[in-house]
């Protein structure tokens, strides 16, 4: 729809049409001060999300590619350029942005349901009405039956479950996922794949979900985003033309081979031509 | 399992009995009146313990060390979460408190008397100026061992400070303040008795001190075997709140 479509100077803060730009990047760039010297995680980059769209961005590991999720998150702020959603500079973390960590940051003190629950009671939804929409959530990720589980009970992929329900609670426009199946087993990490699309084809929800696996980007992306090394920037911005809804049976389209042999040679080249800084941890 | 956590007690019991029986049989072989079979700590115990002396004493002891832990775990458990969480309170507080660590503050009772007097307030307050160094120093770890990731889900959640300090730092901070309760409870016991060494004719210390003045050393040791016990009971009962109230670390030792 809107791939590749770039925001107009000074259209920053201009009231946004339906199915247009939810996130915007423009000219975004970070450096971090390391000891005595500067790393320049990501460079001048540009980069327009649609409403509705999953975006997947994909890169060797300090391509910055996290550090772009961060900023959108407004975990961190640019060092120059700007980062809007919905038309709104981002100055800060906020409610409307998700974030969905590589290990499920849940509280082992506290239930699966008031795990899921927290985000509402700190809104100041009533204990009850919480625990109930709680119920809901964990029902719809498809752990019905675990809700008094600890997390320690938890499997790790149910664990990342738990904390996909918990970042819904708060009703949020934009799904950010840091690697979110990165420490999960092959088969559960395909099974909790399907398991996303299944859950975002009905929920409108924005998606940008950082991944450094191949297979991964193209089967969940409506596009695939491309990173490159030192500095971070985007080297391709890829649409990928597969049916939606995705299912298990897509895993088997041809044209699924081909996205990942461009992509995988892609990276190779652009992995090739670095010299690799470490990635950096949240 | 039942057998083999047995098996476990029966070594301990048979380790307590071992040390026991040496010390007996030294006692005996010893011939000095000053070094006391366990018969005669038994007798003097059973004596202290009937005429209520030792109840009293006791209870003076605990209430003062009591009291001075308490404050102690106050004052350290609010700053400690204060250093912890602003700069600029740490660097207030943390230099200071990392240079008066190793110094015995034992060291500072003549001048604490010299404030307080011989009473009950400088003991307690002996006690809770030992005490806070390790109460501080833990509930300060604590507060800082909050994972990253658990702090920015504070902030994409958009708790209020309030928030995040009861559903998130505090039960963090919990096991680390309780590993120091676990270090401060002994450090209770040992202030109070030295203080107790001195002045006022009150509390364990003062018993043991009047014992040994009078050559009686079988009712010294009948007190410093409270004493034990009551470190003993003190510790376990930390370790029985840190199973019910960190219930989710399983396994980790304090």
């Amino acid at each position: 729809m809107n791939d590749g479509r770039r925001a107009e100077p000074g259209a920053g803060g201009a009231p946004v049409e339906p199915g247009s730009n939810l996130i915007r990047l423009r000219d975004v760039s970070k450096t971090f001060q390391r000891d005595d010297h500067v790393v320049h995680a990501l460079d001048a980059l540009d980069l327009c999300v649609g409403r509705g769209e999953f975006v997947t961005v994909l890169g060797p590991s300090g391509c910055g590619k996290t550090t772009l999720l961060h900023l959108v998150g407004g975990f961190e702020l640019p060092t120059a350029g700007t980062v809007s959603v919905d038309g709104c500079e981002v100055m800060g973390p906020g409610r409307d942005r998700g974030m969905v960590f590589q290990e499920a940051t849940l509280f082992p003190w506290r239930t699966t349901r008031s795990n899921v629950a927290w985000p509402m009671e700190v809104e100041g939804v009533g204990r009850r009405e919480a625990r109930r929409r709680a119920d809901r959530l964990l029902a719809r990720v498809g752990l019905r039956g675990f809700e008094n589980a600890y997390p320690s009970e938890l499997s790790g992929g149910m664990r990342q479950r738990a904390a996909l329900a918990r970042t819904l609670a708060m009703e949020p426009s934009v799904l950010l996922m840091d690697e979110p199946f990165g420490a999960l087993d092959a088969q559960t990490r395909e099974a909790m794949q399907e398991e996303l699309m299944r859950l975002w084809q009905a929920s409108g929800l924005t998606v940008m979900f950082v991944t450094h696996d191949i297979s991964e980007a193209v089967f969940l992306g409506d596009r695939v985003v491309v990173m490159g090394v030192s500095p971070g920037r985007i080297v391709e911005d890829r649409r990928i033309d597969l049916p939606r809804p995705r299912t298990a049976q897509t895993r088997t389209d041809p044209r699924v081979l081909e996205y990942r042999a461009h992509l995988w040679e892609l990276l190779a080249r652009h992995r090739a031509a670095s010299d690799p800084e470490p990635e950096r941890v949240p | 399992m039942t057998s083999r956590i047995d098996r476990g007690t029966m070594r301990k019991v048979a380790g307590v009995l071992i040390a026991l029986a040496a010390w007996q049989s030294f006692a005996m072989s010893s011939g000095s009146r000053l070094i006391p079979g366990i018969e005669d700590i038994a007798i003097e115990f059973a004596g202290l313990a009937l005429n209520g002396e030792l109840a009293d004493h006791t209870l003076t002891s605990l209430s003062q060390g009591l009291l001075g832990l308490f404050i102690a775990f106050s004052i350290a458990s609010v700053s400690g979460y204060a250093a912890a969480r602003n700069w600029a309170v740490d660097a207030a507080i943390h230099p200071l408190v990392s240079l008066a660590y190793p110094v015995p503050k034992l060291a500072l009772y003549p001048l604490v008397i010299l404030l307080l007097g011989l009473g009950w307030e400088s003991r307690t307050a002996q006690v809770a100026l030992e005490c806070f160094f390790p109460l501080f120093v833990h509930a300060h770890a604590g507060a800082k061992a909050v994972a990253p990731r658990m702090e920015w889900l504070a902030r994409n959640v958009d708790a209020s400070p309030w928030q995040a300090a009861r559903d998130v730092i505090v039960p963090t901070a919990m096991p680390y303040m309780l590993t120091g309760l676990r270090i401060a409870i002994p450090i209770m016991l040992i202030v109070t008795t030295v203080t107790e060494f001195i002045g006022d004719s009150q509390g364990l210390g003062y018993l043991i001190a009047r014992s040994a003045s009078y050559f009686d050393t079988a009712s010294a040791f009948a007190v410093i075997v409270v004493l034990g016990a009551l470190g003993l009971l003190g510790d376990r009962l930390v370790v029985l709140a840190r199973d019910r109230l960190v219930f989710w670390e399983k396994g980790a030792s304090l």
